[in-house]
C-alpha cells in the first residue's frame, strides 16, 4: 500500500471513531443508543439506508459482473430500484408512525409485539433469535470479503486486516450507537455515490466517449450489449426479485423508524432512490467502461475492475479516498448489522424479558457490551473463513425478504392479521426459503425469496382468517394510524 | 433487424426503469407538499 493511500485510509478511520466519540457523549438512554432517540434528518435517514444496504457488492460485485458478462447483469439493479422504491413508498412513513404508537417501538421484534398485543412474546423471542443468529453470520461474512479484498489488493495479512477492521467498527459503533452508525454511514454513502461518478466519468473520458466505449464493447463481443444473453424468464424474474427482499430488512427498516418526523419521508425518498439509482448507474457503467479501457489486458479477477480503474486513473491521493470507499461499503452494512443484532440483545431479551427495571444507563451499556461480544463472535467466525457456518449468509437476503417483508406489509395495511397469522407466515416463509434453496431444477432454479414471499403471504392470510378476529384495542390502534 | 430490437430492449430496460422510480418519487414529494 502507498503512503497517500495509507495517510488518506488512517485519516478516513480518524474520522469514524471521532463519530462515535462524539455521539457517546450525547447518548443517554437505549432508544438514543439503538434508535438514534428517532432523531434523524431526511439526508442521513436516506443515505445511511441506502449504505447499509449496498455492501460491497455495489462497488465491486456489481462493476465486476457487468465486466465479465456485460449488460445481462443489468436485472437485478433493475430489481432492487424497483424495490427500495416500493418500501419508501408504502413502507417506510407508515411503520415509522405505526412503531411509534405500538408502545414506541425501536426494535422489529418490538413492533410486531405490540402490533398485536402479543402477551406470550413468542413473536419476539423467535424474531429476535432469527435475527441474532443470521445478523451475526451477515457480519462475519462482511468481514471475510473486506479483509479478503485488503490481503489481495494491498498485500495486508488477512487476519491483521480483520482484526484491524473489526476493531474500527466496533469502535464507532461501541462508543457512538445508531447516531454514530448512522452518521459514518452518511459519510461513507456519500464517498460511495462520488466514487461511482467519478470513477465511471474518468473511464468513459479515458477511452473517448460512450459511443467509443460501446462501439468498443460491441466489436469484442456483440453479447455484451445483449441484456437477454444466456437470460431464461426464469432467470430474469429470479434476479428482479431481489427487490422483494427490502421490505424484510431490520437494518434497513429501523432507518424509517428513526426519522425525526413521518412527513420528511417523501424528502428522504427522493435522496434515497436518487443516490441509489445513480450509484447503481455509476457501477455498470464503471463495470461496462473497464471492458473497453481494459480491452488488450483484461483482468484475472473481474471484481477487482473498480479497483484498477482507480488505480490506473487517479493520483495515489485521489485514488486513496477512492479506495476508501470500498471500505466505506463493507463498513456501513456492518455496522448496522451489528447495531441491530446489540438491540436484540438489549431491548427484546435484556430489558423485556430478563431485566424489566433495568435503569437508562445499564440498557445503554447492556447494548454496548452486546456490540462487543457479538463483534467478537463475528470476528472469530471470520477468521476462519472455510468455516461452513458461514454458508448460511446465503439464507440471510432471501430468508428475511420472504419471512419478515409480508408480515411487515401485512401488518401495516391489513387489520384482519392476527398474530397465530404472523407466527405461521414467518415459519412458512423460512421453512419455504430453505426447502426451496436445497432443491434444483425447473421451477427451483427460481430465487427463493419469490416462492417464500408468496407463501408467507398466502398462511399469514389463511390463518388469520381462519382465526379469532383480532382484539378490539389492536383494531383501534390499527385505526389510529393515518 | 433482431440484432436491434434486442439492443433497443436492452437500453430500453437499462435506461427507463431505474430513472423512473427516481422520477416517481420526486412526483411524491411534489404531491406531499401540496397536500
Amino acid at each position: 500500500m502507498s503512503a497517500p493511500t495509507l495517510t488518506a485510509f488512517i485519516f478516513y478511520l480518524i474520522v469514524l471513531m471521532s463519530i462515535g466519540v462524539f455521539f457517546y457523549l450525547r447518548t443517554r438512554n437505549l432508544s438514543d443508543y439503538i434508535l438514534g432517540g428517532r432523531g434523524l434528518n431526511p439526508w442521513v435517514t436516506a443515505l445511511s439506508a441506502g449504505a447499509s444496504d449496498m455492501s460491497g457488492w455495489l462497488l465491486l460485485g456489481l462493476p465486476g459482473a457487468m465486466y465479465a458478462g456485460g449488460m445481462n447483469n443489468i436485472w437485478i439493479a433493475v430489481g432492487l430500484s424497483v424495490g427500495a422504491y416500493l418500501n419508501w413508498q408504502f413502507v417506510a412513513k407508515r411503520l415509522r408512525t405505526y412503531t411509534e404508537k405500538a408502545s414506541d417501538a425501536i426494535t422489529l421484534p418490538d413492533y410486531l409485539e405490540n402490533r398485536f398485543n402479543d402477551t406470550s412474546r413468542i413473536l419476539r423471542v423467535i424474531s429476535a433469535v432469527v435475527i441474532l443468529i443470521f445478523f451475526t453470520i451477515y457480519v462475519s461474512s462482511g468481514l471475510v470479503g473486506g479483509a479478503i479484498l485488503f490481503e489481495k489488493t494491498f498485500g495486508l495479512n488477512y487476519q491483521t486486516a480483520l482484526w484491524i477492521g473489526s476493531l474500527v467498527i466496533v469502535g464507532y459503533t461501541f462508543l457512538g450507537g445508531f447516531m454514530a452508525v448512522s452518521w459514518t454511514d452518511f459519510i461513507q454513502g456519500t464517498l460511495m455515490f462520488f466514487a461511482l461518478l467519478i470513477v465511471p466519468m474518468i473511464a468513459i473520458q479515458m477511452v473517448g466517449s460512450w459511443d467509443d466505449v460501446v462501439a468498443k464493447a460491441g466489436k469484442m463481443d456483440p453479447e455484451y450489449l445483449n441484456a437477454f444473453s444466456g437470460m431464461t424468464l426464469l432467470g430474469i424474474i429470479s434476479l428482479m426479485a431481489w427487490g422483494l427482499g427490502y421490505f424484510g430488512q431490520p437494518h434497513i427498516l429501523a432507518r424509517f423508524m428513526a426519522i425525526k418526523k413521518p412527513n420528511e419521508m417523501p424528502k428522504a425518498q427522493v435522496v434515497g432512490m436518487t443516490w441509489m439509482v445513480l450509484g447503481l448507474f455509476g457501477a455498470i457503467f464503471t463495470g461496462f467502461a473497464g471492458i473497453a479501457y481494459f480491452a488488450s489486458s483484461p483482468l484475472e479477477n473481474s471484481e477487482t475492475v473498480f479497483i484498477a480503474l482507480v488505480q490506473a486513473l487517479t493520483n495515489p491521493w485521489i485514488g486513496g479516498i477512492l479506495l476508501a470507499a470500498i471500505l466505506s461499503a463493507i463498513m456501513s452494512t456492518v455496522d448496522s448489522q451489528l447495531l441491530v443484532c446489540s438491540s436484540a440483545i438489549a431491548e427484546d431479551f435484556y430489558k423485556q424479558i430478563l431485566r424489566k427495571d433495568a435503569k437508562r444507563q445499564e440498557l445503554v451499556w447492556t447494548g454496548r457490551f452486546s456490540v462487543i461480544v457479538l463483534a467478537l463472535i463475528a470476528t472469530s467466525l471470520a477468521a476462519n473463513p472455510d468455516s461452513k457456518v458461514l454458508d448460511l449468509v446465503a439464507y440471510a437476503w432471501g430468508g428475511f425478504g420472504a419471512s419478515f417483508g409480508p408480515v411487515v406489509i401485512l401488518s401495516l395495511f391489513w387489520k384482519r392479521m392476527t398474530r397465530n397469522g404472523t407466527l405461521v407466515g414467518m415459519v412458512v416463509g423460512a421453512v419455504t426459503v430453505i426447502f426451496w434453496k436445497n432443491m434444483s431444477g425447473g421451477m427451483f432454479d427460481l430465487y427463493e425469496i419469490l416462492p417464500g414471499f408468496i407463501f408467507c403471504a398466502a398462511a399469514i392470510i389463511i390463518v388469520s382468517l381462519l382465526g379469532r378476529e383480532p382484539e378490539p384495542i389492536v383494531k383501534e390502534q390499527f385505526e389510529s394510524i393515518t | 433487424m433482431e440484432s436491434a430490437s434486442i439492443q433497443a430492449a436492452t437500453w430500453f430496460w437499462l435506461l427507463i426503469p431505474m430513472p423512473l422510480v427516481v422520477v416517481l418519487s420526486f412526483v411524491n414529494l411534489f404531491f406531499k407538499r401540496g397536500k
